[in-house]
């Protein structure tokens, strides 16, 4: 990206491992806007737009963050994934979305791709993470419906496993 | 009204950059500018400091720890030092947010940001902390308390804080808070509390008890004086005046989340707990 004096500019993002290129977006358009409105990866949920329910929650550099309180223009040269990216291409689920679709009372499902994106890091970090682990790592993920028992004994199982193996 | 998004890879090109758009804001993490931005705030132009390499350290410099301006809440929470179970630092950086907001959230975006959103700033006033500044006439360091206004630092427009520095302290430590919720919320009312034993002195911050975050000097006199440094306890009654004492210096606000009473007795018992168990081991 070059600095621009004009409100639109054009960049180069690596979203999934693919170069995605952006042209003619407002500078301040969020990661999230971006993704959903420029790319149509609307996986990635906009809920609150100020960091607290982390339905926008994608992986930048391995590491989770709220796509809602990024701008998308400064995302050049960092490795983003959404939850399309995370999820297998054949359409199967990984063991983390079997053990949710297994565990948790999912009524809505607005909040679950920022959930299994939160989920996905916190067992990278902390395999073996205890159930009270899972709830502070997770803190970031709100769910109205209050599936969040659910939640937590599924990550909680998949990170048990995560250690054993 | 022409827009922009600057990203400077220097100091030099930072400061040149403000003092070309003066009207531009300054983007360090993007927490609290981004979350405006979504909530209506026009956006004027951004100095986004992403790109500076030089902020982003962590580290001891001749005896004092330096953490740059963008170095994340995550990057503190790396430190083991500085994150250990003991530390005020790790312990107010483990409230702050979720996971996602420490992994972009800054320390000089903190120390920047107005109000209850300041979650480093009371261990930072406990610890003396000093601030760096660059503008163009070059760079100064500044008291952190002697910077601190109600709605964000006092700094001329074109300079930018570049690090806080402060000296380590030898003994334990504590950071408290109570807030609406245990994660992702501002501190209702927070008190931070450092002892350094060599000077037999005890320095105590609070946060959300005034309009800036503010030390409480009588109180300090109360520990200093108070704890047994021989045996390294503390009595209750020397706790509990500390706590006292420390609600006195406290001229806290009534807003939608709590009353200034509610304020003022939260300090207290806080703070008296944080003396009464602080040589403890295990009480963090």
């Amino acid at each position: 990206m070059s600095d621009s004096d004009s409100e639109r500019m054009s960049y180069t993002l690596t979203v999934n491992g693919q170069e995605r290129r952006i042209d003619n977006a407002w500078y301040f358009e969020t990661l999230l806007e971006v993704l959903r409105n420029r790319l149509g990866l609307t996986g990635t949920k906009f809920a609150c737009g100020t960091g607290e329910c982390g339905s926008c929650t994608v992986h930048i550099d391995g590491r989770p963050v709220n796509a809602c309180l990024e701008l998308a223009a400064l995302g050049e040269g960092q490795q983003i994934t959404t939850i399309e990216g995370y999820s297998p291409s054949d359409g199967s689920l990984t063991p983390l979305q079997e053990a949710i679709v297994t565990c948790a009372d999912v009524q809505c499902g607005y909040c679950v791709p920022g959930m299994v994106m939160s989920a996905a890091a916190l067992i990278e970090e902390h395999p073996g993470a205890s159930a009270e682990d899972v709830r502070e790592g997770l803190c970031g993920n709100l769910c109205r419906c209050t599936a969040y028992g659910g939640f937590v004994e599924a990550v909680r199982q998949v990170a048990a496993d995560r250690s054993a193996s | 009204m022409t827009g922009i998004l600057l990203t400077p890879r220097s100091m030099a090109e930072a400061v040149a950059a403000l003092r070309d758009h003066p009207r531009a804001q300054l983007i360090a993490g993007g927490t609290d500018v981004v979350a405006d931005l979504n909530r209506g705030v026009p956006a004027t132009g951004f100095v986004s400091l992403r790109g500076i390499a030089e902020l982003r350290g962590v580290d001891l410099h001749d005896g004092r720890w330096q953490l740059g301006a963008m170095a994340t809440i995550a990057d503190l929470q790396a430190n083991a030092d500085l994150s250990s179970s003991g530390a005020a630092l790790g312990q107010a950086a483990r409230s702050l947010g979720s996971r996602q907001i420490r992994n972009r959230a800054t320390v000089g975006g903190n120390i920047s940001a107005g109000g209850a959103k300041r979650t480093l700033v009371p261990v930072l006033l406990a610890q003396d902390a000093a601030v760096d500044v660059v503008g163009p006439q070059g760079s100064r360091s500044i008291a952190l308390a002697d910077v601190l206004a109600p709605d964000g630092i006092r700094l001329a427009a074109d300079e930018i804080l570049t690090a806080v520095r402060f000296a380590p302290s030898i003994g334990p430590q504590r950071f408290y808070r109570v807030g609406p919720r245990n994660a992702v919320c501002y501190a209702t009312a927070s008190v931070a509390v450092v002892v350094d034993e060599p000077t037999r002195s005890v320095r105590v911050a609070l946060g959300g008890a005034a309009p800036t975050a503010v030390r409480a000097p009588e109180a300090e006199a109360v520990g200093s004086q108070g704890i047994d440094w021989q045996s390294r306890t503390v009595s209750d009654d020397v706790a509990a005046a500390f706590g006292a004492a420390a609600a006195q210096a406290a001229e806290p606000i009534s807003d939608f989340v709590a009353s200034a009473d509610y304020r003022r007795h939260a300090v207290a018992v806080m703070s008296r707990r944080a003396l009464r168990h602080i040589f403890e081991e295990d009480s963090a």
